[in-house]
């Protein structure tokens, strides 16, 4: 969507007494008013009203949102931040005037995605990248730099319950293209979707490891003209229906569950991980901000990548509640989360659901 | 006098640190208003107004000290920020020399927390749930939730002697506030001695709440604490007319009850949403139902008796029970008003604001009648809520709007409203700006007993701010 048809939702937050101001990751960060919910619409609002000049300055406030949607969540007009914010970006990119820390991106992207193909092929056997099969396992970027333990514990757990359909997806692409999305690059985007969405959906069903990868390719794909007839699920929610079979051994006595902003607020998947983890866990600690009003690891929207220093305050602040308790471990869904949280975690273990699930086996 | 600015923020940087200071468009644009309806509906269809020239965040008083002393020796305004919630034009831009806005927000942590005494002493620029949600934590509440809980800052209700929605039982924040730190604008940092009672001199903190940063900057309090209640119950009552319901409210605070909610308005089931659709129009006399709506907290014991008491006076008066639904709805809706005037405000021809008054409970039903009357005749829509209600009085929250032709009639008509509203309050013996204070624009519209009170105030910041520099023109200050 172009950035003008968000005039409704940038009107009404830039008139809005800042209600949301609390739930907002970046803002409680870094406590600059410029960055609360409210001044960042706004701003992209004059920028559109053409009341204040779009600079790689003035650009920069688009920038600070982890894409996290927890604003939305507390907002009574269903103002939904994220995809306005991120077309502010992409309107910033258009006029040549998204921030320096931008430039370069794209190139930045198709490395990391060579080498981390390449790392891909290194760490799974060649036996599970199969092109004839059911369902194909797309796994994410992050899961590959961070955690690619989890790939292989993913496929031990699969076949741990009798499921032996599911190959590695053998494509050119490790990434559904949220980095683009957040970067404002729409037309990047736009093509990558096309080559995925072409290669995919020679599938019945795809899993993939990375929520925001999910919510993509199941909303953002289709609006981007490439829609993908697949089923696109999470492997949490493919793995539910086999939740029955996983032996309950519950040998971790007590961990908190962190829902993922994609899994949980974007998906409306909370149940599911809690189902698996209660295999393996024999009491789930809940955050006072969990479900709906999960609050984020701040590992989206590329701010950790941009800010870094916000990124880890942002997960310090999440894992408050943890280290007040003696729980000694945080189970997450998702990559991202598991790399954000665990850098400030300290002795507090942040472990991906599918690595606690084959843990067990 | 000019202004060397470079000179000057060379020397705020070294106050503060100069990742703490700013003059980038991005933070003066942040700055540039509150929520100040009529500044707002302004900015609809002329230029975003200026911001400040300066941004900064101290860290602590001493920081806050510094920037008073720069300041104080180039006679530049300084503007306390908190969340910017004032609905008064307490925060917005004023006047032509370039000035500084001090956000406290960096000032956000409990210092200490004495679970024995319950106080807890902790900086100003927290956000209100933030507090709330650290104290509840720890099995304790502050007791105070005004409708900007989610925005507003600690130093704001303490400067604005901010009221919330439980006031009836815990007071305003002023009643919770044991002791103040303040800087004063010759950078004097002052520390009000934190005891139960004392009697030597009039209490210091109670010049700085409510002063709207006129005298100083607070930056950090110690508050007193509840327990987190055992047992919460609802009520609600719907009576013919306003007058009964607010006569029963009277006589249940008069016998000793001290609900935590208490208050009065229109029937919440002629509410659109919560209509049957077929039903029929609502008639006049649906129109002028009002319900009570109470809760009460404490132990199970002190809640039955609570009850009982408000109950027998309530029916006497001819209250019919409703039981705890309409009530516990409210309760679960308790911070949706917050966001009722948005869409009002971002159409150019609509105007709208928030009158409230505070009155004794001899003048209240007068002046509900007379508010309501004088709106309605001229077009304009009310909703007026009794709240706040103590032993003596209780205030009138008036939320108006209306439709003018353009973006210009609906300023003029937003100013004939407040002038119809003061009229109508002074006239009635209410007194204006009851809940959010005064800011730039009550100021201008209170009695004149109010102002020879500002007057004093006025006399005594000349004393402490020989320059002039705090919030001027806030509270009829020059
Ligand atoms: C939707 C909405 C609902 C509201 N509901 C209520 C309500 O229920 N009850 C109520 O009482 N008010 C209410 N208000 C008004 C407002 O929230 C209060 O006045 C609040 O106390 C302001 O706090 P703030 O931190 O936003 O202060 P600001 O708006 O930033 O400032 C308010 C005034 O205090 C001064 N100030 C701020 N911090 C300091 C400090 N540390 N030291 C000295 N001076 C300072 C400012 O200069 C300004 O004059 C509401 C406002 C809105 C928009
Ligand atoms: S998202 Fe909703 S609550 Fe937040 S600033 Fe916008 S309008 Fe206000
Ligand atoms: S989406 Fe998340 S990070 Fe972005 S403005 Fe909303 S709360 Fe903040």
């Amino acid at each position: 969507m172009s950035f003008d048809e968000y005039e409704k939702a940038l009107e009404l937050c830039t008139y809005c007494p800042k209600l949301c101001r609390h739930t907002c990751p970046v803002g409680n960060a870094e406590r600059r008013e410029s960055v609360i919910p409210q001044a960042k619409m706004a701003m992209a609002n004059l920028v559109r009203k053409g009341q204040v000049e779009l600079t790689p300055e003035t650009a920069s406030v688009f920038y600070h949102c982890n894409g996290c949607g927890l604003c939305g969540e507390y907002c009574e007009h269903d103002v939904d931040v994220t995809p306005a914010l991120f077309a502010a970006r992409a309107e910033a990119v258009n006029k040549g005037m998204d921030p320096p820390s931008m430039k370069q991106f794209t190139d930045r992207f198709y490395a990391r995605n060579d080498s981390l193909l390449h790392e891909l092929h290194h760490t799974i056997e060649e036996r599970f990248f199969v092109e004839e099969a059911q369902v194909a396992y797309f796994p994410s970027c992050d899961t590959i730099e961070h955690s690619p333990r989890v790939l292989h514990d993913t496929l031990k757990v699969l076949e741990s319950v009798g499921v032996d359909y599911v190959a590695l997806h053998d494509g050119e692409y490790v990434c559904a293209g949220y980095p683009f999305w957040a970067a404002g690059l729409m037309s990047e985007l736009s093509f990558l979707a096309k080559e995925i969405a072409s290669k995919l959906s020679n599938y019945k069903k795809i899993i993939c490891d990375c929520p925001a990868c999910v919510w993509m390719m199941r909303f953002l794909y289709p609006q981007l003209g490439a829609p993908i007839s697949a089923e696109v699920l999470h492997v949490v929610e493919f793995m539910d229906n086999y939740a029955p079979r996983i032996q309950v051994s519950s040998t971790v006595p007590e961990a908190f569950y962190h829902d993922p902003c994609y899994l949980g607020r974007w998906l409306g998947v909370f149940d599911a991980p809690r189902r698996l983890m209660g295999r393996a866990v024999r009491e789930i600690h809940e955050f006072t901000w969990n479900r709906e009003r999960g609050y984020c690891c701040g590992g989206g929207g590329l701010v950790a990548d941009n800010l870094p220093d916000v990124s880890a305050k942002i997960a310090q602040r999440r894992l408050e509640e943890v280290m007040r308790t003696d729980v000694p471990m945080v189970v997450s869904a998702c990559a991202t989360c598991e790399r954000n949280l665990s850098q400030e975690s300290g002795n507090v273990e942040v472990v991906n659901l599918m690595t606690l699930l084959a843990r067990q086996l | 006098m000019s202004v060397p600015q470079s000179e000057i923020t060379g020397q705020l940087a070294e106050a503060v640190g100069p990742e703490n200071l700013s003059s980038s468009p991005v933070d003066t644009i942040a700055h540039a208003l509150d929520f100040w309806p009529r500044a707002l509906m302004k900015s609809r269809s002329g230029p975003w107004p200026r911001g400040p020239k300066w941004v900064v965040w101290p860290g602590a008083a001493a920081e806050v000290a510094h920037v008073l002393r720069i300041a104080s020796a180039y006679a530049l305004p300084v503007i306390p920020y908190g969340g910017g919630s004032s609905m008064v034009g307490g925060a917005s831009p004023r006047g032509d020399r370039p000035w500084i806005v001090i956000n406290c927000k960096r000032m956000c942590n409990i210092l200490d927390m004495d679970e024995v005494s319950m106080v807890v002493h902790v900086q100003a620029g927290i956000v209100g749930v933030e507090l709330e949600e650290r104290l509840n934590a720890r099995g304790f509440s502050l007791g105070h939730v005004p409708t900007s809980m989610t925005t507003a800052t600690l130093g704001g209700w303490l400067s604005t002697q901010s009221a919330g929605m439980l006031s009836s039982r815990y007071g305003r924040v002023g009643d919770l506030c044991l002791g103040l730190t303040a800087v004063l604008p010759d950078g004097q940092v002052v520390h009000t001695r934190v005891a139960p009672r004392r009697a030597t001199g009039p209490e210091l903190a109670h010049l700085l709440i409510g002063a709207e940063g006129t005298l100083g900057v607070i930056t950090a309090a110690h508050l007193r604490l509840h327990r987190l209640p055992l047992h919460r119950r609802f009520d609600s009552f719907c009576f013919e007319q306003v007058a009964p319901a607010m006569g029963a409210l009277r006589q249940s605070l008069a016998a000793g009850v001290r609900p935590l909610v208490a208050r009065i308005q229109r029937d919440p089931r002629l509410r659109r949403s919560d209509r049957e659709q077929d039903a029929p129009e609502p008639t006049p006399a649906d129109l002028s139902r009002r319900v009570l709506l109470l809760a009460y907290e404490g132990p199970v014991e002190l809640v039955e008796v609570e009850q009982e008491i408000v109950r027998d006076l309530a029916t006497a008066l001819g209250g019919e029970g409703l039981g705890q639904a309409p009530a516990r709805r409210w309760w679960g809706q308790r911070f949706a008003a917050g966001f009722r005037m948005t869409p009002l405000l971002v159409q150019d021809h609509l105007f709208a604001d928030y009158v409230e008054l505070g009155a004794t409970w001899q003048a209240l039903s007068g002046l509900y009648d007379n508010l309501e009357e004088a709106f309605e005749k001229r077009g304009w829509r009310t909703r007026i809520t009794v709240e706040h209600a103590r032993l003596e009085g209780a205030s009138l929250g008036c939320a108006f709007w209306g439709e003018a032709d353009s973006a210009e009639a609906a300023l003029e008509a937003y100013d004939e409203a407040w002038r119809l509203a003061a009229r109508v309050c002074h006239a009635g013996g209410g007194g204006l700006g009851h809940v959010y204070g005064g800011g730039q624009h009550r100021a201008a519209l209170l009695d004149d007993n109010a102002k020879q009170r500002l007057a004093v105030l006025t006399e005594v910041k000349r004393k402490l701010d020989p320059a002039g520099i705090m919030n001027p023109g806030i509270l009829g200050t020059e």
